[in-house]
């Protein structure tokens, strides 16, 4: 009988520094800020993490990992920013407001010349340069500001991959590297699109991106130097694994 | 050059003068019994503007990037070797005397070019042959830039029909220049100069053969090199496909000839988008 409680003991005081170790190894989920994307994923285990706002690093000898807002994509995306930037205008500050149009990069959706002209013009009073920043008329930019969500919104929507192709320019040169391969995928329920390109003369240096459309932008989980191959499980399991919030 | 038939006769000879000295070198076994090599599946290249498609060597040859004497392509280096390489590149010269590519962008965005922005693109569209390798090409140069003058014309007067159907036509005038391998191939041909420095070198007269089902010319020739005291053999085949110029290279030790041979037999060219 005590020969049996001794055993229980002992198998109890094993399953406890079992369940103890396996408590211990799991990762922690790892709650980010990724620009305009708020995300959670397991964070690869034994790499170094640098918080660059807009981009997140993940560094493991010469092995990178980073995710990436590429900013609004669709026209949703684009809406969405103006209208957050009207916002900023009517807090007070067309400079802000104007550094917020500045940065998106809404040129190609426009498929002819004249209609970008047009939405030019809007845009152009809307950052309230038609009489110059100091002199600007609130009500005409206010008024600006409406024209250019019309104009936006009889803009066609345009399919991922043109989107994706589009963004990849953003981080690479097109001149030195070339598409390998491409595919659809879904990440957490969204619509997301993968790429690998290597280089373009002698298929190295391959690297795989995966475009993830969320709220009309993109978030874009990436490799860069080191060989995929290594970086492979790390990068699944972050896709695998991410929740937007 | 000498013509095509002294150059068979010649290759073959030269073909037969290198199995003498393979088999008196106790090269690869592989090569006698008709053994394979394990190549790695084909991959497609874009250089230019013709892919072309080719199974790499199999592992244990690094990669390298082949960039320089006006070559753009992939190197194969043998690891732990006696310097030996595989060497597969495209002549980037004559592609860029091609105007496909801007023709077919200008056609492309031309709603989208502002008038400051479509001269720019014409202008890059316009052929200029300096030096024409051919009588063809002046003439069809010429007459492809006349029509450029003419979507000039019609660019100005908003008749974007009009553009449209005289960049139509320079695209059709261009594609009807041809080129011939022997007429671009002696300019870049292999001579005995390229390697006089590492070593005594002898080079065999042309021979003529079939690659990617395009005919093509290769140069044996052997390198007794005074640096390491081996005997390099080598091969280096032209093939012109689309106006395009392809190079194919080896160097290094007999018995790695084979594979260069097995290495060319995987040769395709996938249709190219830019035909002209």
């Amino acid at each position: 009988m005590r020969a049996l409680n001794i055993t229980t003991a002992l198998v109890a005081i094993s399953l406890g520094v079992l369940i103890a170790g396996c408590a211990e190894e799991a990762p922690e989920p790892l709650s980010l800020q990724v620009g305009a994307h708020q995300v959670v994923f397991d964070a690869p285990q034994s790499w170094q993490h640098f918080d660059r706002g807009a981009e997140q690093f993940f560094k493991r000898d010469s092995d990178q990992i980073f995710l990436n807002d590429a900013g609004p994509v669709t026209v949703e995306g684009f809406q969405q920013e103006v209208e957050r930037a009207r916002e900023v205008f009517r807090g007070g500050s067309l400079e802000q407001a104007n550094d917020i149009l500045n940065a998106i990069n809404w040129r190609s959706a426009f498929s002819s010349k004249d209609r970008w002209d047009a939405f030019y013009a809007s845009l152009s009073q809307a950052r309230g340069l038609a009489l110059g920043r100091d002199h600007h008329d609130p009500f005409a930019v206010e008024s600006a500001y409406k024209e250019v969500l019309v104009q936006l919104a009889t803009l066609p929507d345009r399919d991922i991959e043109t989107l994706a192709t589009e963004a990849l320019a953003e981080f690479e040169p097109a001149d030195r590297r070339t598409v390998r391969a491409q595919n659809p995928m879904i990440v957490d329920g969204r619509q997301a699109w993968l790429i690998e390109s290597w280089d373009r003369l002698n298929h190295i240096g391959l690297m795989r991106y995966i475009f993830v459309l969320d709220n009309g932008r993109f978030l874009v989980i990436r490799t860069g130097l080191g060989q995929l191959s290594n970086m492979e499980p790390d990068f699944d399991a972050i896709t695998t694994s991410l929740r937007f919030r | 050059m000498p013509d095509k038939g002294t150059r068979s006769l010649c290759g073959r000879a030269a073909i037969a003068a290198i199995a003498l000295a393979m088999s008196a070198c106790g090269g690869s076994d592989s090569s006698g019994d008709g053994a394979t090599f394990d190549l790695l599946p084909p991959e497609q290249f874009v250089w230019g503007s013709q892919p072309i498609s080719v199974s790499p060597p199999p592992e244990g040859w690094r990669r390298d990037k082949a960039q320089q004497g006006g070559l753009e392509g992939v190197r194969f280096i043998k690891s732990r070797s006696v310097g030996e390489e595989i060497r597969i590149a495209e002549h980037y010269a004559l592609d860029r005397r091609s105007r496909c590519t801007q023709l077919m962008e200008l056609m492309a965005d031309l709603e989208n070019l502002s008038d400051q922005e479509f001269a720019v693109r014409l202008q890059r569209a316009r052929f200029y042959v300096p030096e024409p390798i051919n009588a063809g090409e002046k003439r069809w140069a010429d007459y492809a830039n006349e029509s450029l003058d003419r979507a000039r014309d019609a660019h100005r007067n908003d008749n974007l029909g009009g553009v449209r159907a005289a960049i139509t036509d320079a695209f059709e005038q261009g594609g009807r220049i041809q080129y011939s391998l022997d007429e671009v191939v002696d300019r870049v041909m292999f001579h005995e100069s390229q390697y006089d420095s590492f070593g005594q070198v002898v080079a065999h007269l042309p021979q003529d053969g079939m690659i990617g089902g395009e005919p093509s010319v290769s140069v044996d020739y052997t390198l007794d090199s005074t640096e390491r005291d081996i005997k390099y053999y080598g091969r280096q085949a032209y093939v012109l496909k689309n106006n395009r110029l392809f190079v194919f290279t080896f160097h290094g030790l007999p018995e790695n000839l084979p594979l260069f041979d097995q290495i060319l037999e995987t040769v395709t060219f996938p249709p190219s988008q830019c035909v002209l």
